[in-house]
């Protein structure tokens, strides 16, 4: 490509749009440090500054300059962006590993309790062993029921995929006669499966194991109504009891 | 009114200049206002007119002065001119995100890019922004024939390369390179650059 063909290709080429053949040959030219080719770009680049005056005025949003200072401002090098993450990041760690600690705690006392009330219903069972074995369960969710309400029952609700749902009440009346308690498995959808029935000593305690497996992702919540004695397909009556099941 | 006068006259407002653009270097936001105030409007009318989207020229706008910004570092402050600097980090967001919109693989992209480097701003003679010639270069537009402006506008405002431009106008490439260099002969001759012929 001679002179003559890149006359009009110097202001071409410093908007980036000259032809691959022109740009390479001045590319190539600027490389060898061409003197008259660097005066000519350098000419051009003046020109093509002017080229900005072709734009029709527009104002632009009152709201840009703020954005673009508190974009400076989030960019800072002083404070990089990537500082930011990480102290964001690790106040989230903190917070997690604090949240999860204050669980297992929660999740450990709750559990002594259980077992301290399951040693003190010992009498009341055939055996300890099988519900201590339920409690070593890693992936036990365990929830309360009944903390806020004046009167009882209270107590809580431990659910094991394998191992099934246990069931600890304290404070229930014993169902009266024709009458018994009735747990249920209440799925996310569909009809609530029964999980077996129940009656409460005559001080209110009742310790109640379903060792059938549960579907934690499909499960909602556990139940307890009153029902007829020997036991319903599906609650006749309002439960009184409803733990949600969080997986 | 004449149009372009106010952004003329925001431009023409640089006496302090080199001021400005030291205080840059010591990120003081305050001086980065001023920027704004001098160039926020040229700067958002020039990316507007490439992408023509309100939205997308904000986010280009504010790409392009957190680019200065963050890059001034580099600029020669007693011999660079910070308008067309300014001018050519905004054009080269703009047009690269229509060329990345529309798909258009570019060779040229290496030549955007370098061409933003603060150190080509120093060998002009004035800041052309700055000047009567800017002006005379204004006036000059207005002398080109429709065809002689839709090249230049083509190459300046979609970075067509003049293959581009005979494709999209529908005509020979020879013709498009005639209007081309019609048309830079009178720019250049407004500014009082020689014509290159």
């Amino acid at each position: 490509m001679n002179d003559e063909e890149l006359r009009e290709q110097y202001e071409l080429f410093v908007l980036g749009a000259a032809d691959r053949e022109a740009a390479g040959e001045l590319e190539a030219r600027l490389a060898r440090g061409d003197a008259e080719t660097v005066r000519r770009v350098a000419e051009a680049r003046e020109l093509v500054a002017g080229f900005a005056l072709m734009a029709a005025e527009v104002e632009p949003p009152k709201r840009l300059k703020s954005r673009i200072m508190a974009a400076v401002r989030r960019d800072e090098p002083g404070i990089p962006s990537w500082t930011w993450a990480w102290a964001t990041a690790t106040v989230l760690a903190i917070l997690m590993a604090v949240n999860f600690w204050q669980r297992e705690e929660k999740k450990t006392r709750e559990l002594a309790e259980v077992r301290e009330q399951l040693i003190q219903s010992d009498s009341k069972l055939g055996t300890l062993s099988p519900l201590l074995d339920f409690l070593n369960e890693p992936q036990l969710k365990i929830t309360s029921f009944g903390e806020a309400l004046p009167q009882p029952p209270r107590g809580r609700i431990l659910v094991s995929p394998q191992r099934g749902v246990l069931l600890v009440v304290q404070n229930l009346t014993p169902a009266p006669a024709g009458r018994t308690y009735q747990m249920w498995v209440v799925p996310k959808t569909g009809a609530p499966t029964s999980a077996g029935l129940f009656q409460t000593e005559a001080d209110g305690g009742a310790i109640h194991l379903n060792p059938q497996t549960v579907n934690l992702g499909a499960t909602a919540a556990i139940a307890v109504s009153n029902e007829p004695a020997g036991g319903s397909t599906a609650p006749t009556t309002t439960p009184f009891i409803v733990a949600p099941v969080a997986e | 009114m004449i149009p372009f006068l106010p952004i003329l006259f925001a431009a023409l407002e640089s006496e302090d200049l080199p001021d400005l653009i030291d205080r840059l270097k010591r990120r003081d936001e305050k001086a980065l206002e001023e920027v704004y105030r001098r160039y926020g409007r040229l700067v958002f009318s020039v990316i507007l007119r490439v992408v023509r989207d309100s939205a997308t020229a904000e986010d280009l706008t504010q790409e392009a002065f957190l680019r200065v910004w963050n890059r001034v570092q580099a600029f020669d402050t007693e011999r660079g001119k910070f308008g067309p600097w300014m001018l050519a980090v905004a054009r080269n967001r703009a047009i690269d995100y229509i060329r990345s919109v529309e798909g258009r693989a570019s060779h040229t992209t290496f030549e955007l890019n370098t061409s933003e480097q603060p150190g080509l701003y120093v060998s002009m003679e004035e800041d052309i922004l700055n000047s009567d010639r800017g002006r005379k270069l204004r006036e000059a537009f207005d002398q080109l024939n429709p065809n002689q402006r839709s090249v230049i506008e083509l190459a300046y405002f979609e970075g067509l390369t003049q293959s581009e431009m005979a494709a999209k106008l529908d005509q020979p490439l020879g013709t498009v390179k005639t209007w081309t260099r019609s048309a830079l002969t009178v720019l250049r001759g407004a500014i009082g650059a020689e014509t290159a012929i």
